[in-house]
């Protein structure tokens, strides 16, 4: 009864921290913004004024398009960051306008075929875009989660394990010398 | 009376940081999770203070060899 007891203190001593697990409910495109894409693969449409989760394919072409619906001539600026762990943070993976170029059109729409890693799979990635231009400030964020199971997972779980076993060998008293147990 | 701190410091950072990357290939956390950087050291204070506590003790055969009584 007491070995019960012991373990159990020492697993919530080790389980308690994860209790505050909470990911922040991200927040969909705001703005007069629009952007979308169509994944060809599984024919899906992703409207970032609806959604702000999105599971894609590893593999995939992708029809995009995005637009302010203003036509008139004037500077444009935008980026988009993917969000690391602290210290890290953000980090820009895409920059538009600041070089100062003016655009006179409305919106744009391209096709990108993008294939990712799969050691990348299944890891929740928080990305966060802005656009600004006269009289009109978007921003938005998505947490876009690649298809399957990254193989580091299964390496990761293992080494957990083997981890669990080494923190269970320093929980072992030694004797002290002439004590006998 | 007490563990292997060393160890215990050693495997509670491991311990922490390979529980953080569990949490985020199988989807629980999201990439810019604080609880990434954060596990390593509460795994390294966890392993030091559970050495230190030692709550399973070994027993000594009588051939002067130890074997965990818990």
């Amino acid at each position: 009864m007491r070995n019960l007891l012991r373990w159990t203190v020492a697993a919530m001593l080790v389980t308690v921290p994860l209790v505050a697990v909470a990911a922040p409910a991200g927040a969909k495109l705001d703005g007069k913004c629009t952007g979308s894409g169509t994944i060809r693969e599984n024919g899906r449409l992703y409207d970032a004024k609806v959604i702000d989760e999105a599971t894609i394919p590893r593999v995939g072409t992708v029809d995009w398009e995005g637009s302010t619906g203003v036509a008139k001539k004037r500077k444009t600026r935008g980026e988009v960051q993917v969000g690391f762990p602290p210290p890290i943070g953000e980090v820009t993976v895409g920059e538009w306008g600041k070089d100062g170029k003016t655009s006179s059109s409305p919106g744009n729409t391209g096709t990108y075929r993008y294939d990712l890693p799969s050691l990348i799979a299944g890891i929740k990635i928080p990305v966060h875009g802005t656009h600004t231009e006269p009289g009109i400030n978007c921003s938005g964020n998505v947490v876009v989660q690649i298809e399957g199971t990254s193989p580091l997972a299964w390496a990761s779980l293992a080494l957990t394990l083997v981890t669990v076993m080494g923190v269970g060998l320093a929980m072992q008293a030694r004797p002290r010398p002439g004590v006998r147990f | 009376m007490r563990g292997r701190p060393v160890l215990g410091a050693f495997a509670g950072f491991f311990f922490g940081l390979f529980l953080g990357l569990d949490l985020l290939f199988f989807g629980v956390v999201q990439l810019d999770s604080v609880l990434l950087t954060v596990l390593p050291f509460v795994g390294l204070a966890l392993g030091i203070a559970l050495a230190f506590w030692a709550p399973f003790r070994r027993n000594v055969d009588a051939d002067g060899s130890d074997t965990v009584a818990g």
